[in-house]
């Protein structure tokens, strides 16, 4: 019994000075973290802007306005085919680009960090250059559109049609080789065994590719997947650098659309909704990791 | 399995972090202009400055400042860089929300009902009587620019950085196409007709000079948009900032025009030309008209390699133009003494001689006629021609820019249906209409 006693004191201290230890972050966790979600979220239910001086409480007032905003529904679809142009996309390369890399040859050092040095790059330095790559005339796309196929392309930032996947393609230059590390790290986990196995069973490269290797990355890809699903909804410089939502909305994505709201319009009860709503569609997002979806896909 | 948990960690907390850095601003309540503290013996001023046209301003002002400081023992002022004009704007709001007002600032002219509906605001008349010139001292300004400086009768701002839209061409373009290069075009027919002589394209039919450019891009569309308008007969708002007149005929009537420069006259470059771009596109040869800001003309002149001409704007109705630019403000709850101050620093960055100095270095338009007769303008004039004929334009004509209540989002708004219009994804009359009922929305709530 006095053994036991000794034993429970002795956890109630572990865990006093886990939390005594732990303070410091909790306290910066809840000022600059816990709060301001907390807050936005009140402020999504007031008036809060030039004509108040503090916020007034008018419920769903913001959310029924922004739902009948035709440039929310715009911003939303724009985000979502952002999403769909450039996930996939940057994922396949990523997963291409590491099966390459994970080979020994001369030169692969020099490869991988070749592909990895755009992630390196600040963003607002890179789009700067894809902004000068982009110009309509010198730019290097018109010019190369111009000198091989004799068309000239305009500016395909202020096209409606072209800026979305011009943000898109930039994007994908820039997140493939992040993706690329994950990849090779997973790849280079996996047991040699089973492909030696396999190989003697007389599978090939395809067939290992796809029942070998993809399975067993699993857990990787839902990894990667979440990393790579929260990277381009909360990205926000390119589209500052290169069309602040030119033409006409048609490239602005969630992220600017809240600075816009809040910062350049003042509504801040209003920017602080679409936040509150951002916030949901993140959570459901990063939910599957803490659910079932991990186990399904772990095979070790 | 940690690094998976890691890994879900860092997505919730990316999440988090999103969240935390949209629209939490704190919920203060806004105290504004609270004055600081008066240190040393000498009344302490600070104020707002954005850079706008980098190292000349920074240079000009900084030695505005020195000099008033010296001359001014009892009082110390310190800019404050604020960054590019919306940055500025964006600060302002901040600080006002935090109660942390500089005594004074500079921000765009017709921003003025919208730093008023921030409560930042305050008439200087009390101070134009009590100094004995006062009255000499506001008749002094040019009146297309302190025209803008009222709100209700009060005078609430005093010109400072101001421009206006001038018209640009390429003399030696004009020559090599068979055009009188001492006879710009004077109206819209006359202005197409040239610009469509001017349009030049290579062997495999690309474009390399457009005839005419105006700027479509960049926030920066509401401000030719409004000059077309003003040049049909039209105005784009009321003069109390809580109306706007952009479904009106004329405000329509501007806009088809500008559409048909693309779509019919085929006279301008095919895609949305931004701001910023222009200038340089004018002095490399490919621009060979456009309606820019007189802020360029000290660029122009030094770096153009052919003969530069300026002009008044062509019109179709009316011939006019519109001013741009920044005022000084001053914040409302100040001490006497910092009241004070400040005027006296305004005052002494708007004197002629100043002025003048400031339009050389910086390719404002001084604010104040007496400007102009000083040696510095004179000798610069020589150098800048062109500067006449803005001045011409002054006073031949100049319209305000936009100046409503809410004016940054109904700036965007008016950029956006531009664009839809100019891009024909809306006809000119259904993106007015939209947009009219958009602003209508907006502003109803400032509407007496």
């Amino acid at each position: 019994m006095a053994g036991k006693k000794h034993h429970m004191s002795e956890k109630a201290r572990r865990t006093l000075s886990s939390w005594v230890l732990l303070a410091p972050a909790v306290v910066l966790m809840v000022m600059f973290t816990v709060y301001p979600i907390f807050n936005s979220m009140y402020l999504g239910f007031c008036d809060a802007g030039y004509r108040n001086s503090s916020p007034q409480w008018i419920g769903m007032e913001n959310y029924s306005q922004l739902f009948a905003d035709p440039v929310f529904w715009k911003v939303i679809k724009n985000t979502v085919i952002f999403i769909l142009m450039t996930v996939i996309p940057s994922m396949v390369i990523g997963f291409g680009l590491a099966l390459i890399l994970n080979g020994q040859f001369r030169g692969v050092r020099f490869l991988r960090a070749a592909f990895f040095h755009p992630v390196v790059m600040p963003m607002i330095a890179a789009a700067c250059v894809w902004k000068f790559l982009y110009m309509p005339g010198n730019g290097m796309f018109a010019s190369l559109m111009m000198s091989v196929f004799h068309i000239n392309i305009g500016d395909v930032l202020s096209s409606p049609k072209t800026v979305l996947p011009c943000l898109a393609l930039m994007y994908i230059w820039k997140e493939a080789g992040y993706l690329m590390i994950f990849f090779l790290s997973g790849l280079q986990n996996l047991s040699i065994d089973y492909f030696e196995a396999a190989k003697i069973d007389g599978a090939g490269f395809w067939k290992s590719l796809i029942w070998i290797t993809l399975p067993l990355m699993g857990s990787t890809f839902l990894f990667v997947v979440m990393i790579e699903l929260t990277n381009s909804i909360k990205l926000v410089d390119h589209v500052v650098v290169l069309t602040q939502g030119r033409p006409n909305n048609r490239s602005n994505l969630l992220m600017y659309y809240i600075y816009q709201l809040g910062y350049n319009f003042f509504q801040q009860g209003k920017a602080a909704a679409v936040t509150t709503i951002l916030l949901i569609f993140l959570m459901i997002l990063a939910l599957p990791r803490f659910l079932r979806f991990d186990k399904k896909v772990h095979y070790n | 399995m940690v690094k998976k948990i890691v890994g879900g960690m860092l997505t919730v907390a990316m999440a988090f972090s999103i969240a935390a850095c949209g629209g939490g601003a704190p919920a203060a309540g806004t105290d504004s202009g609270t004055p600081k503290a008066e240190a040393g013996g000498a009344t302490q001023l600070e104020f707002y400055i954005p850079i706008v046209a980098g190292g000349a301003l920074q240079q000009t002002m900084g030695q505005f400042v020195e000099e008033f400081n010296e001359k001014n023992p009892e009082y110390h002022v310190e800019m404050i860089y604020t960054g590019t004009m919306d940055d500025n704007i964006v600060k302002l709001q901040s600080a006002a929300q935090a109660g942390t007002m500089p005594q004074f600032y500079l921000a765009p002219y017709n921003y003025k009902f919208m730093l008023d509906s921030l409560g930042i605001v305050t008439p200087m008349d009390d101070l134009v009587a009590a100094d004995s010139d006062g009255e000499a001292y506001i008749d002094g300004f040019i009146d297309s620019f302190i025209r803008d400086s009222y709100i209700d009768g009060q005078l609430v701002s005093i010109p400072f950085a101001r421009s206006c839209c001038i018209f640009y061409y390429n003399k030696d373009a004009f020559r090599e196409v068979g055009l009188n290069p001492d006879e710009p075009p004077a109206t819209w027919d006359e202005l197409v007709e040239a610009a469509q002589l001017l349009m030049k394209y290579d062997s495999s039919g690309n474009m390399e000079r457009a005839g005419f450019g105006i700027c479509e891009n960049q926030a920066n569309s509401q401000w030719p948009w409004a000059i077309l308008t003003a040049q049909k007969g039209g105005q784009i708002n009321s003069d109390d900032g809580s109306y706007t007149y952009f479904d009106s005929p004329e405000s329509i009537a501007a806009v088809e025009w500008w559409v048909d420069l693309h779509t019919t006259y085929k006279c301008v470059p095919d895609y949305l030309l931004s701001f910023v771009d222009m200038p340089n596109m004018f002095i490399e040869g490919k621009l060979a008209m456009m309606e820019h800001t007189s802020g360029n003309l000290t660029n122009i002149y030094s770096n153009a390699d052919f003969e530069v001409g300026v002009a008044l704007l062509p019109y179709s109705d009316v011939q006019t133009s519109s001013t741009g630019g920044q005022n000084f403000f001053m914040s409302p709850g100040l001490s006497e003494a910092e009241r004070e101050g400040s005027w006296r620093f305004i005052r002494y960055c708007t004197e002629p001689e100043q002025q003048a100095r400031w339009c050389a270095a910086c390719g404002y338009i001084a604010t104040v006629d007496k400007a102009f007769e000083t040696d510095t303008l004179k000798k610069y004039m020589e150098e800048v021609p062109g500067l006449e004929n803005a001045l011409e334009q002054l006073h031949t004509g100049a319209v305000t820019e936009i100046a409503t209540y809410e004016c940054q989002q109904i700036v965007t708004l008016i950029n956006d249906y531009l664009q839809a219009a100019i891009s024909e994804e809306m006809s000119a009359e259904e993106a007015m209409k939209e947009l009219q009922a958009k602003a209508d929305s907006i502003l109803s709530p400032y509407r007496k």
